[in-house]
């Protein structure tokens, strides 16, 4: 490195550590860009879901039209008459797979902090009249990874942690879907036992693949009398 | 990770005997049980690692008669490992007894002027803060080395407490490699012999041009430590040299136990006579090495990457032998290599003989400028096109992503042989790589990281922007080492464009014309 590089450089990137020179804006001046971590390279990889081409049930991308998936959960006598839908801020892309692996199993905590503007923008004032709910770990898991990475992304929207989950369902990912959907059920419990008064629930979690997870936790919730739920996440895998 | 400190056996603590040590603890010294093995009931202060003074934490002389686990003492042989990484294979119970029976030591993460004990790394850039559910405390974490699993202001590291139980090994150490070492070669290869055989530890230098032909050089040396009961260490910065390497000192040594670490190989164990390992893996290792080589140091500069001495440091002994391996050794290492403080051999010439090419400096007016318009500069056109006619393949060092991006449809419009491009991160490297080397593409646009190790017979070598500062002097020397490597075709042609010289230019130039005027091996 040279002088030329050190003058040019002003900022380093949060995830791959390159120095960057970032354009100097008014939202800098104003101090409003502060959480802009990611250098040019990184934040060309990181590719937003588009919502008026992707599902308006769950981000999945590709068609506006509520995908396959999604038909199939309506067609469950419970979510014919509770809707719930979730939007995914950004793809999982190889670029994102990486990152949340660094994130949630190498336990980089702070790569939260890309993020967690970004989702309290995109709540926006629903996250002040909604309670706003991370998808909990058991505790062993939870333990072993050190953090809750749902918490961590949730930190900017006054995040309450009133489910609880227990620890024998396992590795997730090891099994297949219909196992999942079929034991997911009796995964979470509300813990204090009743409901704050909010009526309306958002759920956070990193990444939505089947929605079995997610949509385990919301029916917990309005079994538990909530009115209205609904779930974001970082990625839709 | 908490902590319930004990100060007497009957501190009401409900836990096992077995967590308990045979020794009296003294007047004074705490006994610390792992947080999970203690009854939570238990109306008592739990404390972090570090914020048990050191010198009241008790760990007893290892029992006489006790039988330990001898998965857990093997993987801890050698090796300084988080209890993370133990807990798949052992449990906390196993953990703590023999911690009880004096076993194995605990070490804290961090050490008190926080620096990560992996890695060395202490600046705060390199740290961040999380609150942690294991200490219930905000708790800082070392980032440098995350990805090989996050290293805490609460983590434990496990040492064993016992010496090493020296087995009976084959002692033959046989070396069954039967090829011939160039002058230069067997010149190093004695001074390496020599060395570890007779020398006080201590660091050395071993200088040699690219294709002097480097692992050969090593193997009379390795094996003379091997025969005297030494333990070796071969380590690399990249994971595909480990794996290259590893079936050639199989071949070479038969009958010795040698062992790879390399990403993703991290749960075997260390006790090898023979281990080579990227430097990464080296962090996992401690203090177990009697000689260190470490290959293309240079990779590591000292200023910029310290992580690779503090982590050659922990894992060889106290008192071992440590050489460095290059091509192109930093100036601070060059200077001590001609002022006679590194004691060092260089091998100035190339296996097959021949001289190495000299760069040629091509003025390239506003070059720059040009390859944002999408176009190559007139000067590199001529080039490249008398060679392509001439049937030869060229690689093209471009400085940055976005030039390569930026040139390629215009190289591609313009030669009528297929040209491909390739960058660091470029998903499909390996094949792109591979298309080059069978001959299939003949004009091959890459960004500086082709600069080790990819090897081609025949091969023409131009730098388009020679003067940009990612061209530091050794990658220069690295670049232009990638011609006339095969004695078939022992001359190449090795073109720098540029818009104005600049002192790495010149200086890999000197450099090669330097080692060109020597015939056979130096020492110092
Ligand atoms: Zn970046
Ligand atoms: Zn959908
Ligand atoms: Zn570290
Ligand atoms: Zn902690």
């Amino acid at each position: 490195m040279n002088w030329k590089d050190l003058l040019n450089e002003t900022d380093r990137c949060l995830y791959c550590g390159n120095g960057y020179a970032e354009p100097v804006s008014w939202q800098a001046v104003l101090g409003l860009g502060e959480e802009r971590r990611l250098c040019p390279a990184c934040t060309d990889k990181l590719i937003s879901i588009d919502a008026l081409s992707s599902c308006p049930g769950c981000s999945r991308t590709g068609s506006p039209i509520l995908c396959s998936d999604c038909r199939a959960w309506k067609e469950d006598r419970f979510w014919a008459d509770h809707p719930f839908t979730n939007l995914s801020l950004y793809e999982y892309n190889s670029w994102m797979k990486e990152l949340i692996a660094r994130f949630k199993y190498r336990g980089d905590a702070c790569l939260a902090e890309l993020f967690t503007g970004e989702i309290a923008r995109r709540l926006g004032s629903a996250a002040a009249e909604a309670c706003v709910v991370p998808i909990p770990l058991s505790e062993e898991r939870q333990y072993e990874r050190g953090f809750n990475q749902a918490e961590l992304l949730a930190a900017a929207c006054r995040p309450v942690n009133i489910l609880t989950r227990s620890g024998q369902a396992g590795k997730q990912s090891k099994r297949s879907r219909r196992e999942r959907i079929g034991t997911a059920d009796r995964v979470f419990r509300i813990d204090p036992v009743s409901l704050p008064d909010n009526k309306g629930f958002i759920l956070i979690d990193d990444i939505y693949t089947t929605g079995a997870t997610i949509r385990s936790a919301a029916r917990v919730l309005y079994e538990g009398g909530a009115e209205a739920v609904s779930g974001l996440t970082l990625a839709r895998a | 990770m908490r902590f319930l400190p004990v100060n007497s056996p009957d501190h009401h603590f409900p836990a096992d005997h077995h967590f308990l040590p045979e020794q009296p603890i003294p007047r004074g010294r705490v006994w610390p049980v792992m947080e999970p093995l203690v009854n939570s009931h238990v109306p008592a202060e739990f404390l972090r690692l570090p914020d048990i003074p050191v010198e009241t934490l008790f760990t007893p002389d290892p029992a006489p008669g006790f039988e330990p686990d001898i998965r857990l003492m093997h993987m801890l042989k050698g090796r300084r490992l988080l209890l993370d990484e133990l807990l798949p294979d052992s449990s906390l119970e196993t953990i703590q007894k023999h911690f009880a029976k004096g076993f194995i030591r605990f070490t804290t993460g961090f050490t008190k002027d926080k620096q990560c004990r992996r890695c060395g790394a202490n600046s705060p850039a390199d740290q961040a803060l999380f609150h942690c559910f294991r200490c219930r405390k905000h708790c800082t974490y070392c980032r440098k080395c995350i990805m090989m699993g996050r290293v805490s202001e609460c983590s434990i590291f496990v040492t064993s407490n016992v010496p090493a139980a020296e087995d009976p090994k084959n002692a033959a150490h046989t070396l069954a490699w039967e090829g011939t070492l160039s002058p230069g070669q067997k010149h190093a290869s004695d001074f390496l012999t020599n060395r570890l055989q007779n020398g006080p530890p201590g660091e050395c230098l071993l200088w040699a041009v690219c294709g002097a032909g480097k692992t050969e050089m090593l193997f009379s040396g390795i094996q003379k430590a091997l025969k005297s009961g030494k333990r070796v260490l071969v380590a690399t910065p990249r994971s595909d040299v480990v794996r290259e390497l590893e079936p050639r000192f199989d071949q070479a040594f038969p009958d010795t136990e040698i062992a790879a670490f390399y990403g993703g190989s991290s749960d075997r164990f260390a006790d090898a006579d023979l281990t080579i390992s990227t430097t990464h893996q080296l962090l996992r290792f401690y203090r177990t090495f009697d000689a260190v080589i470490i290959d293309e140091v240079d990779a590591f500069p000292y200023t910029h990457e310290p992580m690779l001495h503090f982590a050659v440091e922990n894992a060889a002994k106290l008192n071992s032998h440590k050489v460095y391996l290059t091509a192109t050794p930093e100036r601070r290492m060059q200077r001590a290599s001609i002022s006679g403080t590194l004691p060092s051999v260089i091998v100035p010439r190339r296996y097959h003989g021949y001289d190495l090419p000299v760069p040629r400096f091509v003025w390239t007016f506003r070059w720059r400028k040009k390859a944002e318009k999408q176009e190559i500069p007139a000067a590199v056109t001529r080039w490249l096109r008398g060679h392509l006619e001439n049937e030869k393949q060229i690689f093209l060092f471009v400085p940055t992503v976005k030039l390569l991006k930026q040139i390629l449809p215009a190289a591609q419009k313009q030669f009528r042989v297929p040209v491909e491009s390739v960058y660091s991160e470029d998903p499909d490297r390996k094949e792109k790589v591979t298309r080059f080397r069978q001959g299939k593409t003949r004009l091959l646009l890459t960004t500086t990281i082709l600069e080790r190790g990819v090897t081609v017979k025949g091969v023409q070598v131009g730098v388009l922007g020679a003067d940009d500062s990612r061209f530091t002097e050794s990658a220069l020397v690295q670049i232009s080492g990638r011609a006339g490597r095969s004695p078939d075709e022992p001359e190449g042609d090795v073109c720098f464009f540029h818009d104005g010289s600049t002192k790495a230019m010149v200086r890999a130039r000197q450099q090669i014309e330097a080692m060109n005027r020597e015939r056979e091996g130096i020492s110092r």
